[in-house]
């Protein structure tokens, strides 16, 4: 093992007999570009990883996008992508998107996701059979769930979405989704779903817990609020894991960047700061 | 020295002396069976990292320590009753009788190896090193505090703790145990430390009383906290996007926004000594095309990178018109940016995407928004920077090396010389500089790295 030259009889005693070398500290000149593109929702996450990463492996260079979910994968199946964030396992089968033969599903962190209306909407839960009807365009009016006489007007992620995957797979029980109608609006990523809560009266969707903010109101689902300690103590449902995917098991500043956003340091700090989960939270 | 019966002597008390080389006879401690001529001679040892001077003998080619000498150095007590020698440091002792001690001039030699494992110290032979506190081990992260007190960080099962470390002994003191925080970041005059937690509540530990105050309740998410010169301030990168520059005031925890300009994603905030002016990185998202509306299966994606590259910009808070001014235009990483003291000048490491390229040191006059290199002689690794102090981990042939680089004139000047194992230099506000290399501390004293961790 080498170690300074100029070095004291001290320091050579130090470094007798241990022999472990710690990732990040041998990672000093890692180097490499990686590709990362899928999950909006992962986004400030991977930008926060990444930013924090490059500090310990400035040689490393990380270009992460957003697009929805499944380009995710399919950037990586494609060759353009060395990950692809995504907020479901990809290597399986899921509601409207088959598995993606060859990826690893890499777990990054925990999601959980909220029913979220205009601040005008005088309802503070809803069943999952409320859901359902809702967000299939059987039930189309708030006092029909015990809220005011007003027209629901229904608010989804266009096809592709990992948050709308989860919400179809957690709150729905699987149900579809309606797909038209005078009173049903499909937005493209989290950010215009948040405007559209906000601005338009009378609106449902669903986003990110770290999402709401205190121009909406957040549902409980079945009485049960949507907060981080009730997902871990399995009482809240509709949550889902967020996942890297890669071709195959990565190698190099991919395989280290990943066990980076795993790491307890990351994990324990600014995913929390970010309001996801940690993945151990859930063992 | 005649031993008493019962004798405890308080080491620390007690002084080391003999200097002289001093030929007697020695005699076992069990009886006085053989006898050969031995000589006393002064030996150094480096005990806990410090110098000291240890009385040894060289029996039959094994080299014996003063009981007295090493206990003292280490600060254990000598009790002595009966003929049997009783060492004690902390909770561990050691019992030295018969023929493991070997009597010389009225003074009582043994293998030291033995000895100090049994009272918890190491040492190794042939180096003459001891080490009796406890190192810390698995440190992750280092900052200087004071020129005598690091702060240095491991993460834990849940968590992280973060513990003061005298640069001297080695010797560490927990100061935070801790989880869901941020990073300790230390005050410029090194009097306190400040971190967040995941609600965004911002905390203050006052290094002097170790008593943590809440500074402010506001709950936005707050990266990147940097002190302001007084320590009346905290200034940070604020939501989940890193959008807005704001202030925290201490004395009341107000938040206020410096600058809003509604551009995502900043990083690598730095502060100017006068809090006045900013400069910080700002990363463009590649733009993504993709038709939801066509077969999953023909991957119908395209990612066009095209001008996404970390540029760095500028901002002057006096100017308060929300209009950072952009200070690169190329297609190079930026790396460890920092603006000068007085603001007139950013510093960073540009890193092409060439893989044979190597990293050079940049300056930026702000003003005039001209970039030129400053060091291009090595493969630059990392720029610690503390103001106007500059220091360089580059490569230097098979290893590595660490220069001090004059920000007026671009002088570079070679400090030390280390192994390709050194990952990261820590720089203090008075040019002391610490290393971290395969997940050891090490401090520069007089010129020369030593270990502070294991």
């Amino acid at each position: 093992m080498k170690w300074f030259k100029q070095i004291t009889i001290a320091a050579l005693i130090a470094v007798i007999g241990f022999s472990s070398v710690h990732v990040a500290d041998a990672a000093s000149k890692l180097s490499g570009k990686i590709v990362i593109n899928g999950s909006s929702a992962l986004l400030p996450l991977t930008l926060q990883a990444a930013n924090e990463f490059k500090k310990a492996n400035p040689k490393v260079k990380i270009s992460a996008s957003a697009a929805g979910s499944i380009t995710g994968p399919q950037a990586v199946r494609k060759g353009i992508a060395d990950i692809g964030a995504v907020d479901w396992d990809a290597t399986k089968d899921v509601p409207g998107f088959k598995k993606f033969d060859g990826q690893v599903a890499h777990k990054v962190a925990v999601i959980p996701f909220a029913t979220v209306v205009n601040k005008n909407v005088g309802v503070s839960n809803l069943t999952t059979k409320d859901l359902q009807g809702i967000f299939s365009g059987k039930i189309k009016n708030w006092k029909d769930v015990g809220g005011k006489d007003a027209e629901i007007i229904v608010v989804n992620r266009t096809f592709g979405s990992g948050t709308r995957v989860n919400f179809q797979d957690k709150a729905l029980a699987g149900e579809d989704f309606m797909t038209k109608g005078d009173n049903y609006k499909e937005v493209k990523t989290s950010g215009d779903m948040k405007t559209a809560i906000e601005t338009t009266p009378n609106a449902i969707g669903y986003m990110d817990l770290a999402y709401v903010t205190d121009k909406m109101s957040a549902l409980s689902v079945n009485g049960v609020a949507p907060t981080e300690a009730n997902v871990i103590n399995g009482k809240y449902k509709v949550w889902g894991y967020g996942y890297y995917m890669t071709k195959g098991q990565p190698t190099g500043a991919v395989k280290e960047f990943i066990a980076y956003v795993q790491s307890a340091k990351f994990q324990n700090g600014s995913l929390k700061k970010l309001k996801f989960i940690p993945i151990s939270a859930m063992k | 020295m005649q031993m008493k019966k019962v004798v405890v002597i308080s080491m620390l008390a007690a002084a080391i002396g003999t200097t002289a080389v001093t030929p007697v006879m020695a005699q076992t401690n069990a009886a006085s069976q053989t006898q050969q001529a031995l000589q006393i001679k002064n030996a150094t040892f480096t005990v806990n990292g410090k110098a000291v001077a240890i009385r040894t003998i060289n029996k039959s080619g094994t080299t014996l320590v003063s009981v007295r000498d090493i206990a003292l150095a280490i600060g254990a007590e000598i009790n002595v009753s009966k003929g049997v020698i009783k060492v004690q440091l902390n909770h561990k002792s050691a019992t030295l009788t018969g023929s493991a001690v070997t009597s010389v001039g009225g003074n009582s030699f043994t293998e030291p190896k033995a000895l100090l494992e049994k009272l918890g110290a190491t040492y190794v032979a042939g180096s003459n090193v001891v080490t009796s506190i406890k190192l810390l081990a698995d440190i992750e992260q280092a900052a200087w505090i004071n020129p005598s007190t690091l702060l240095a960080s491991k993460t834990i099962e849940g968590g992280r703790e973060d513990y003061l470390i005298d640069t001297a002994t080695g010797r560490s003191e927990l100061l935070l145990a801790s989880s869901n925080t941020s990073d300790l970041v230390i005050s410029n005059d090194g009097t306190k430390v400040a971190y967040t937690d995941e609600n965004g509540a911002v905390y203050v530990i006052t290094l002097a009383t170790k008593q943590t105050v809440q500074a402010s309740t506001d709950n936005s998410i707050k990266n990147e906290l940097q002190w302001s010169a007084d320590g009346s301030a905290l200034f940070f990168l604020q939501g989940d996007k890193n959008s807005v520059i704001a202030k925290v005031d201490l004395a009341d925890g107000k938040v206020t926004k410096v600058l809003e300009d509604k551009v995502d994603y900043k990083a690598d905030l730095s502060v100017s000594s006068d809090g006045g002016k900013f400069a910080f990185t700002v990363i463009k998202q590649p733009k993504v095309t993709a038709d939801a509306g066509k077969d999953v299966s023909l991957d119908d994606v395209a990612i066009d990178a095209t001008g996404t590259e970390p540029q760095l910009y500028f901002y002057d808070a006096a100017k308060a018109d929300n209009k950072p001014v952009q200070l690169t235009n190329d297609k190079t990483d930026k790396a460890f940016p920092q603006i000068s003291a007085d603001g007139s000048k950013a510093y960073f490491v540009s890193l092409s995407d060439d893989a044979n390229s190597t990293g050079t040191l940049e300056v930026v006059d702000i003003a005039g928004k001209t970039v030129k290199p400053l060091f291009n002689e090595q493969d630059v690794y990392q720029l610690a920077a503390k103001g106007n102090k500059l220091y360089l981990l580059t490569a230097k042939g098979e290893g590595n090396a660490i220069y001090n680089i004059d920000a007026a004139t671009g002088a570079a000047t070679l400090v030390h010389t280390v192994s390709d194992g050194v990952s990261e230099i820590i720089v203090s506000n008075n040019d002391q500089l610490a290393a971290i290399s395969n997940g050891l501390l090490a401090v520069a004293i007089n010129g020369k790295f030593t270990t502070i961790t294991k």
